[in-house]
């Protein structure tokens, strides 16, 4: 308001407007006679006799100032203007959406009770919006949540909305504004305004962001809703793999969004049994905790889970504290190969833990003499014939490489590029074990694989590995870690209790990626035992012993420990490798979006790839649709509506060269509101959205700058004004403050 | 004067006796070879257990030292094996052996155990829960050098309290145990060095624990876990550790028995390393 007091016209119009001067139509003719005024006043002050007893400098300000007002009178005389364009009265459009959304029933600002988002909204548009908006042009009314519909009823362009009641849908707040910037192609739209809380469900990545801009309309977003809402706490996100194998600890990584400070309690249900629980300290500090929680996965079949937030007292919505996900326990098997180069007791024992997996498929080639090896668990006499895969594709069918004692020279320079390439495109897991022959001792320092270990590889004068009795315990990431779970053999006890180990190969230094989940304790001194970091696609691990099979041996024969430990290292080893084929199922917007990944046998994104998917709904009618290539090489994908909530099948056919296979995920639609996540205002996002187009994000309290903003901008039909400048009060302020300043140095030097 | 002269050839005998007996008492019965148990190895360990019956059963007296029956053959025999493993496989042989009564704690740190001789063994009732709870745990034991069915009869009778209900099977030449680094194709029989003179490759019955039955020919019997994994084998009418021990006795024997020896121990060991 003082900008427009001030300069006589809104600071969009100077944004938008050309400067220029309207009487000039000689320019030269203008700056002689600035030229001439500007010399005549300067001699005038110098050799003037008032001014001749002041110093050269006070002088020259004396004549300076006289100038800039001289200077000024002639600008004046000359017609300041500026040259914009307006919206041309009764010829546009305006669209205003207002959110209609469950979380715009929530209160709009934190304390209990008070106005709903929603009718605060209503009555911004009523008693603000609304008379000036229809001055510029048509206003469009739509309200929105999953989907936006035009409002013709109950609006009036006195008055505003009427009648808008509140929704429990969710909210898909791009997809729907740009279904009504759809509807005006061919129709002058001038600008969209958006009422909402900007609680968005749907898909507003970059991609779909960018699809917005495009139409050229800039938007204008009025957020409503607190920014915090003390004392709520919230599970905003659990992060679960689509399936896991029987029988094997599954990690679900949750999100705790909160501004409280307590203890909460987290548990994963199936149906009525508690599978797991975690106590999670939640500080003011911390506004947003990722936490993890491990659990067994049963036997074969769909589970829904129940993931529960306790919270501490206080919290404002109880709605937002649980969440449902499906998990599907399926015995698929995992492929391991694990190369030894001599008989040694830790081989012996990896391979009875793994013994009758459900999951793990052991191929063991060990180097028995310097000519002779001993290979186990081959599907035919061909396979490790030569003692190391015989080509690319023969390596990548394996998930996870163990390698035990074994030096570098036991493998060709082409070998050991595979090697690495295993795990940073194939995206394999690969395990390094202590022996006489691994790491340094083995000269792999020298091997491509020393860029892809968790650990730096120093040459070292001394042997690494040696006989050398430690106690196990996990480190802090140990402890969540799915790699390392012992809990629930005998509670916190189960690490501590185990048998000392035998022996240690000294490690280097960690790199910065690494995570060290074990560490072994010599003589107080903690030391990395089991550290694993990612590389490329795929993961690396090293565990500085071999001597595990102590855990084994000198425990109880009804000691599970060490089978447990093996089998849950090398499945979640096994879990985290890339497939070649795979289908991912995910919400958007109310729809399932079916996405499949199809790479050939050496792991490169797949050509020739036909996919369709075969939708069974809850009520066993089936929805065929076939799957279209995406933006990614590689990835096709579809997108289908459900039209009731409940629990789809989804079985994706692909068909490759390399032959076809069908997977089969299940997703369940309509479980919860996730219109009670995230409860506050979203004002990042409404922002992005503005800015994006062109266009501003406003609060409710201060919206008085938007109908200039509309009146300036560039879209819908504009006409071209000259808007006058000289009777500009900040013009004339400005002249006479010099000439008040002048009058002040004169007095002040006493040469009035 | 008969009677006179059997008293006097008898009081000669224990006279003589009791002078050996005084004269075995000074040589030690065992040698300290292991200090240190370096898990980093293949530990080549011996069981050492108590016999019944005295001279003879109980303890014998051969090239001037006293054996108890536990340590026939040991630890020249380990020794020996020892080095050989090093050099024809790739295996991290301990250079010194162990040995462990069936009842020490740390039993688990040697998943592979040897007993030999053990036709006049006597083991209690925590040796056979031991040996259990160490088989059940995935431990081996290798029973070597007993012959004849009494001798036989004693370890399985030893076995009927360590495994109940468990039988013994004979395990054929074709078992992946005779193959995994030589190709072996008969089970060897291996005799002590001073039986092998003769010419034949058996003992003789008189030497060992009666009624000896047929010592013709040798076998290896078995053990099974309920997967189906060996636990325990006898290599029964044969001497495989004397084969090891009795190496340097002549190229004849080394040529005839030893290899045979080195081969069948290097397949077991292997075959335990990897099963």
């Amino acid at each position: 308001m003082w900008f427009e007091t001030l300069f006589s016209y809104p600071a969009d119009a100077f944004a938008t407007g050309t400067f220029l001067f309207a009487n000039v139509v000689r320019p030269l003719w203008w700056l002689i006679a600035a030229g001439v005024v500007t010399a005549a006043i300067t001699g005038s002050v110098i050799t003037g006799v008032r001014t001749r007893s002041l110093a050269g400098w006070q002088r020259t300000v004396i004549a300076g100032l006289q100038v800039a007002v001289a200077v000024g009178v002639i600008g004046l005389l000359a017609g300041p203007a500026l040259q914009t364009t307006t919206l041309q009265p009764g010829a546009n459009n305006i669209a205003v959406l207002i959110d209609t959304s469950g979380s715009m029933s929530f209160p709009n600002t934190s304390g209990d009770g008070g106005q709903t988002r929603l009718n605060a909204a209503i009555d911004l548009l009523q008693q603000r919006l609304t008379p000036g908006l229809s001055d510029l042009a048509e206003v469009a009314l739509f309200t929105f949540n999953t989907s936006a519909v035009r409002r013709t009823v109950g609006y009036t362009a006195a008055h505003g909305p009427a009648a808008i009641e509140p929704t429990e849908a969710e909210t898909n707040l791009i997809a729907s504004t740009a279904s009504v910037l759809d509807s005006f192609k061919g129709a002058p739209l001038a600008a969209v305004i958006v009422l909402s809380d900007g609680a968005d469900n749907g898909d507003n990545s970059g991609a779909n962001m960018a699809a917005l801009t495009a139409h050229g309309v800039p938007v204008h977003t009025i957020g409503f809703g607190p920014h915090l809402l003390p004392g709520e706490v919230q599970l905003a996100d659990v992060q679960l793999a689509a399936d896991a194998p029987p029988r094997s600890q599954v990690t679900a990584r949750l999100v705790i969004e909160h501004t409280a400070s307590g203890e909460a309690v987290v548990r994963v249900r199936d149906g009525g049994s508690l599978l797991a629980a975690r106590r999670v300290r939640l500080s003011s500090n911390t506004p947003t905790v990722r936490t993890e929680i491990v659990f067994d996965s049963g036997s074969t079949g769909i589970r829904e889970l129940t993931f529960e937030l306790t919270p501490p007292p206080g919290d404002v919505l109880a709605e937002n504290n649980q969440i449902k996900r499906l998990l599907t326990v399926n015995e698929r098997r995992r492929r391991f190969l694990y190369l030894e180069g001599e008989p040694r007791w830790e081989y012996k024992f990896i391979r009875r833990a793994v013994a009758g997996d459900e999951v793990l498929e052991l191929v063991s080639w060990l180097r028995t003499t310097d000519r002779k090896t001993y290979r186990q668990g081959v599907a035919n006499e061909d396979e490790l014939a030569d003692g190391f895969p015989r080509d690319l594709e023969t390596l990548y069918g394996y998930d996870v490489i163990v390698l035990g004692s074994l030096a570098a020279t036991s493998f060709t320079e082409t070998q050991h590029v595979w090697l690495e390439s295993f795990v940073a495109e194939r995206g394999g897991s690969l395990l390094v074990l202590a022996g006489r022959e691994s790491l340094t001792d083995g000269g792999w320092d020298v091997t491509p694989l020393a860029a892809a270990l968790p650990i730096s590889l120093d040459r070292d004068a001394t042997p690494t590995y040696r006989p050398v009795s430690g106690t196990v315990r996990p480190t802090r990431d140990g402890l969540v870690s799915p790699l390392t779970q012992l809990a629930d053999v005998e509670g916190g006890d189960a690490w501590a209790t185990l048998p000392p180990l035998g022996d240690y190969q000294r490690l280097g230094a960690l790199k910065p990626a690494a995570t060290t989940l074990l560490e072994v304790m010599h003589g107080g001194t903690p030391s990395p035992l089991l550290v694993t970091q990612p590389y490329g696609l795929g993961t690396t691990a090293v565990l500085a012993t071999a001597t595990t099979w102590r855990w084994q041996m000198r425990t109880p024969p009804d000691d599970p420990r060490h089978g447990l430990f093996w089998r849950q290292l090398l499945r979640q080893l096994a879990e985290t490798a890339q497939r070649p084929r795979n289908v991912s199922l995910t919400m958007d917007g109310g729809g399932i979006v079916v996405r499949a990944s199809v790479r050939n046998k050496l792991f490169e994104p797949a050509a020739n790839v036909a996919a369709n998917a075969v939708i069974t709904h809850p009520d066993r009618s089936e929805t065929r649709l076939n799957l279209t290539p995406g933006d990614l090489p590689g990835v096709l994908a579809a997108r289908y509506v459900p039209s009731a909530p409940g629990i789809y099948r989804v079985d994706v056919n692909i068909e490759d060269p390399t032959g076809k296979e069908t997977i089969t995920r299940f997703i369940r639609t309509g479980a919860q509101n996730r219109e009670f996540f995230r409860p506050v205002q979203n004002e990042p996002l409404l922002r992005r959205m503005a800015e994006a187009t062109g266009g501003r994000y406003w609060t409710p309290d201060d919206v008085t700058g938007l109908t200039a903003a509309l009146t300036f901008a560039s879209s819908g039909i504009r006409t071209v004004e000259l808007l006058p400048l000289w009777h500009m009060p900040a013009l004339f302020g400005l002249l006479m403050l010099l000439k008040l300043g002048e009058w002040v140095l004169r007095r002040a030097w006493g040469r009035v | 004067m008969r009677l006179v002269l059997i008293a006097a050839l008898t009081l000669l005998t224990q006279a003589l006796f009791a002078l050996v007996a005084n004269a075995a008492s000074e040589i030690p019965s065992t040698i300290e070879v292991n200090v240190f148990t370096d898990l980093t190895e293949v530990n080549l360990t011996r069981v050492e257990y108590d016999s019944l019956g005295g001279r003879g059963r109980e303890y014998y007296v051969f090239e001037g030292r006293v054996w108890l029956r536990w340590e026939t053959d040991y630890p020249q025999a380990e020794y020996n094996f020892a080095k050989r493993l090093r050099q024809l496989t790739r295996m991290n042989p301990a250079v010194s052996p162990t040995r462990r009564r069936l009842t020490d704690d740390d039993l688990g740190d040697f998943p592979l155990i040897f007993m030999s001789d053990v036709g006049y063994a006597n083991f209690s009732t925590e040796e056979e829960d031991a040996l259990r709870a160490y088989l059940e745990n995935g431990g081996f034991l290798w029973v070597d050098d007993f012959w004849g069915d009494a001798e036989w009869a004693s370890l399985e009778r030893f076995m009927r309290g360590v495994l109940p209900g468990n039988r013994w099977r004979e395990i054929s030449i074709d078992h992946p145990i005779f193959h995994t680094v030589f190709e072996m194709e008969e089970m060897p029989q291996i005799p002590a060095e001073s039986f092998a003179g003769w010419g034949g490759t058996s003992e003789p019955p008189g030497a060992h624990k009666y009624p000896a039955g047929s010592l013709a020919h040798a076998s290896m019997r078995g053990y099974f876990d309920d997967d189906g994994r060996l636990m325990v084998i006898g290599t029964h009418n044969t001497d495989v550790a004397d084969g090891w021990e009795r190496e340097s006795y002549g190229s004849w024997y080394f040529e005839r028995f030893s290899t045979k020896s080195y081969r069948l121990g290097v397949n077991v060991y292997t075959y335990v390393l990897t099963h």
